[in-house]
């Protein structure tokens, strides 16, 4: 997993990568939760593309991430972006799809 | 229809068997030779299964998970996914989109949704106290189109 993170827009983007699955879940969130506390982004992406493998813990991953945006106050929230046609069919069975960047 | 191929692993409960028993999966319908997209569906549905299994079935326990596998000569396999955990009271209510009993914000309650959509059918036996078992159908495209 990787970060970067845009000053001017103050966007975070996390690259994640590998399988996301309910063993590697955990991990994720401690390490997205941690980036987010450390920039305080008005906004954050969620990048797929090096993501091989998701299943229904990614839907918590980015709903938890999106309440923690939230919470911090920010409007524009939580985009998705780069996720595969099977990954992106698990994300709209929870009603994810407006999150995702097109 | 003829059945031409049968597996069965069983391994424990630690969350780390996910990857293993989906992997095994993949494996084992690779002679049926199916298209990219049904084959992440069919192993996102027993990653979900599987991990139900280890999350809720054995809870804070370390127990046996079963894989059963047949594979059939008209592209269908049948998966099946057992515990001896603690077994499912409402399977209805459990069945439906975000009902989950976690409160680690881990869970998003969408993984029997997950299994019914990418698959060509699911079902559910639970005993309270004795365990659970899931039975997939997944039917793949066979390579000239017709399923
Ligand atoms: N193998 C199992 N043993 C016991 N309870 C289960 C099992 N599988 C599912 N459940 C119950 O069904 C609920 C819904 O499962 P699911 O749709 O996968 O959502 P989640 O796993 O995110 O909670 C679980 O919260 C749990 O209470
Ligand atoms: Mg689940």
């Amino acid at each position: 997993m990787k970060t970067e993170f845009l000053k001017e827009n103050r966007i975070l983007f996390i690259f994640l990568s590998g399988e996301i699955d309910h063993a590697s879940a955990r991990d994720i969130i401690l390490f997205a939760d941690s980036e987010i506390d450390v920039y305080r982004p008005s906004k954050l992406v969620l990048d797929f593309k090096n993501v091989s493998f998701a299943d229904s813990s990614a839907i918590a991953i980015v709903i938890g991430r999106s309440n923690k945006m939230k919470k911090l106050g920010k409007t524009e929230k939580i985009k998705i972006q780069n996720v595969t046609p099977t990954i992106m069919k698990i994300f709209s069975f929870s009603g994810l799809e407006s999150y995702i960047e097109r | 229809m003829k059945k031409i191929n049968e597996a069965k692993i069983v391994f424990t409960s630690h969350l780390s068997n996910e990857a293993f028993a989906r992997t095994a999966v993949a494996a084992f319908v690779a002679t049926a030779d199916p298209i990219m997209s049904e084959l992440a569906e069919l192993k996102t549905a027993v990653s979900e299964a599987v991990s139900n299994a280890a999350v809720h079935g054995y809870k804070d326990k370390i127990g046996y998970i079963t894989v059963k596998m047949r594979l059939y000569s008209d592209f269908k396999v049948i998966i099946t996914v057992s515990d001896k955990g603690v077994g499912i009271a409402d399977i209805e209510k459990a069945r439906e989109p975000l009902f989950t009993t976690s409160k680690s914000g881990e869970q998003a309650g969408m993984g029997f949704t997950v299994m019914e959509s990418f698959t060509d059918g699911l079902k559910i036996r639970s005993t309270v106290g004795k365990g659970t078992t899931v039975t997939m159908k997944k039917v793949f495209t066979s390579k000239d189109g017709v399923k």
